[in-house]
């Protein structure tokens, strides 16, 4: 009976993922030229590869040349040999030029009008391990070519962007007590929020809202803070571990518990504070992003903890119930939506190496880049 | 008039001369008021140290501040050595588990026992460890949760809880790298910290 009903899900969940959308009929042929130094061509290949909203085809009638020099590229879009438009994108520092390629990439997306691709032009903020005790946090690109070390000293953890326009970060430093702090990465301007024994996350932000995690009395429990009225509502009481609080649609919350023995995925209605349970298939549901009434959860599947094929992330829509696998094996974690929902950025764990992981979801691929370190957490 | 006059000036001329002359040194006087000078030097020079005296202070005094400095030393070695004994105390969890093991209990009650018996004003911090297993926040969680069950059963144990304070460091904090489960079973632990 129990093999039965393995086998069951497992025909739900594989039938789900063979539903391959079909996003683009027809995408733009273009002829794409480069003039630019290995490292940058490289960069420019690697966005039309995740991107995959282009045919490249050097016998089109459109091309588009980069050229690349100094601080500075030059995009030149031809029509049948003619010049139709010309792009400059210039930085003030060579170290730039990963975020001037994406730039002109994402332009060009728009210039066709295709499918939104900010993904592209989203800076990411990540925390790393520089030794035991020691964290800093660094910005980069979305394909963390570009590292600027922004944060550091001691314990920084758990960055998250504070605004859609990327300007600000909150964060936790883990002094005597963990304390939260806002930080400005263009003014340098450090504002400290507040402190809070045992834990002090902020787990998600909608506006002046912060779902942030505490552990007042040594439980960690989820909760909203208003930045304006600075009130303090606490939303789970569960007498265990309760994490990863992420705004669901306009009235709940989903979030990690472990109430039902192991760490699964809850949703919590704000106005009635009903609790139940979001996704029944896998044994320890640790990691959670959301966007919008879609979520995407790292689920372990096999009951050794340890084996090769361990954490794989499922894709789930409220609105259609419907649950879509996104990987297949290895320990993938850290799921994180990209601004629009079209994306998610991940951490795959696979024979002793670590590397990010973005699924374009409506192309139904998969894209890597090594990581040479590991990262303690990360909000693209 | 004028002779009454000169009789009360000659009576208290007389007077007068008489006054003075008992305060006038004489032989007599002065041989009483040299040996009264030599008594007091004498009490003097018997009130003040000698040269052995002098050595005999010094050296206690010195011996008093090798003492204290003896016993402040001492008492930061007892200090050291607690600090030690408690860091060397670990609890050790099982994978994605918060309870306190049953051999690890001893452990717990050691710690107990040590703090009981080292009276005074300081903190013991409970610092949550965990594998590389699982996402940021929760193993975040997790390790405030393993701290908070150990300071609960401190507690029990008779320990004031206001020498207690917990701090998670999730996986930050591994004292072993590799790729292995021996190695992560000894990631998933408790730490403890004096503070003084």
């Amino acid at each position: 009976m129990k093999k039965l009903l393995i086998l069951l899900i497992g025909v739900f969940i594989f039938a789900k993922e063979f539903v391959i959308t079909k996003y683009l009929d027809e995408k733009p042929v273009i002829g794409v030229e480069i003039e630019a130094p290995g490292k940058v061509a490289k960069l420019i290949n690697n966005d039309f590869n995740v991107l995959d909203h282009f045919i490249l085809d050097k016998g089109s009638n459109f091309k588009v040349k980069f050229e690349y020099q100094g601080n500075s590229l030059k995009v030149t879009y031809i029509r049948d040999e003619s010049p139709i438009l010309i792009k400059n994108y210039k930085s003030n520092s060579p170290s730039f030029y990963p975020f001037l390629v994406h730039r002109a990439i994402y332009d060009l997306n728009n210039y066709f009008s295709l499918q939104p691709a900010g993904f592209l032009i989203r800076k990411v903020v990540y925390a790393m391990l520089t030794a035991p005790r020691q964290s800093s946090i660094y910005l980069g690109d979305y394909t963390l070519t570009y590292k600027k070390r922004i944060i550091t000293g001691g314990l920084n953890i758990f960055p998250k962007w504070a605004d859609k326009n990327q300007r600000t970060i909150y964060f936790t430093k883990l002094n005597t007590l963990p304390e939260l702090y806002k930080f400005d990465i263009y003014t340098g301007k450090l504002t400290k929020i507040m402190q809070s024994p045992g834990m002090l996350v902020v787990s998600d932000v909608k506006g002046d809202n912060l779902l942030l995690t505490m552990a007042k009395n040594g439980e960690p429990d989820i909760y909203i803070y208003n930045l304006k009225s600075h009130s303090l509502k606490q939303i789970t009481t569960y007498p265990g571990i309760d994490v990863s609080g992420k705004f669901l649609g306009d009235d709940a919350i989903a979030f990690v518990s472990d109430r039902f023995g192991t760490p699964c995925v809850f949703e919590k209605n704000l106005t009635t504070g009903n609790v139940i349970r979001l996704l029944a298939h896998g044994k320890n549901q640790i990691g959670l992003d959301v966007y919008k009434n879609k979520l995407v959860i790292s689920s372990r599947e096999t009951n050794n903890a340890f084996g090769p094929n361990t954490f794989n992330l499922f894709l789930i829509d409220i609105d259609s119930e419907g649950l879509r696998r996104l990987t297949m094996k290895g320990q993938n974690n850290f799921p994180n939506f990209s601004v629009n929902g079209t994306s998610v950025m991940f951490i795959k764990k696979e024979n002793f190496a670590s590397k990010i992981g973005i699924i374009r979801l409506n192309e139904d691929k998969i894209f890597y880049y090594p990581l040479t370190k590991k990262l303690q957490s990360f909000d693209w | 008039m004028i002779k009454k006059l000169g009789l009360i000036s000659g009576v208290a001329a007389v007077l007068l001369m008489l006054g003075c002359s008992n305060k006038q040194p004489n032989l007599e006087n002065a041989q009483l008021e040299t040996n009264q000078t030599q008594q007091k030097v004498v009490q003097n020079e018997q009130n003040k140290p000698t040269q052995t005296q002098k050595s005999e202070v010094n050296e206690k005094v010195q011996q008093e501040k090798i003492k204290l400095a003896q016993n402040i030393k001492q008492k930061q070695e007892n200090e050291k050595q607690f600090a030690q004994n408690v860091a060397d105390i670990v609890v050790y969890f099982d994978f994605d588990k918060y309870n306190i093991r049953q051999d690890q209990w001893p452990k717990v009650q050691k710690l107990a026992d040590l703090i009981k018996s080292h009276p005074g004003k300081y903190t013991i911090r409970i610092e949550g460890n965990c594998d590389e297993w699982g996402t940021e926040e929760y193993n975040y969680g997790l390790g405030i949760r393993r701290a908070n069950s150990v300071k609960n059963a401190l507690i029990k144990l008779g320990v004031d809880p206001n020498q207690l304070t917990i701090i998670s460091y999730g996986e930050l904090n591994p004292v072993c790298t590799a790729h292995a489960k021996w190695c992560w079973a000894k990631n998933r632990r408790d730490n403890f910290t004096y503070l003084p």
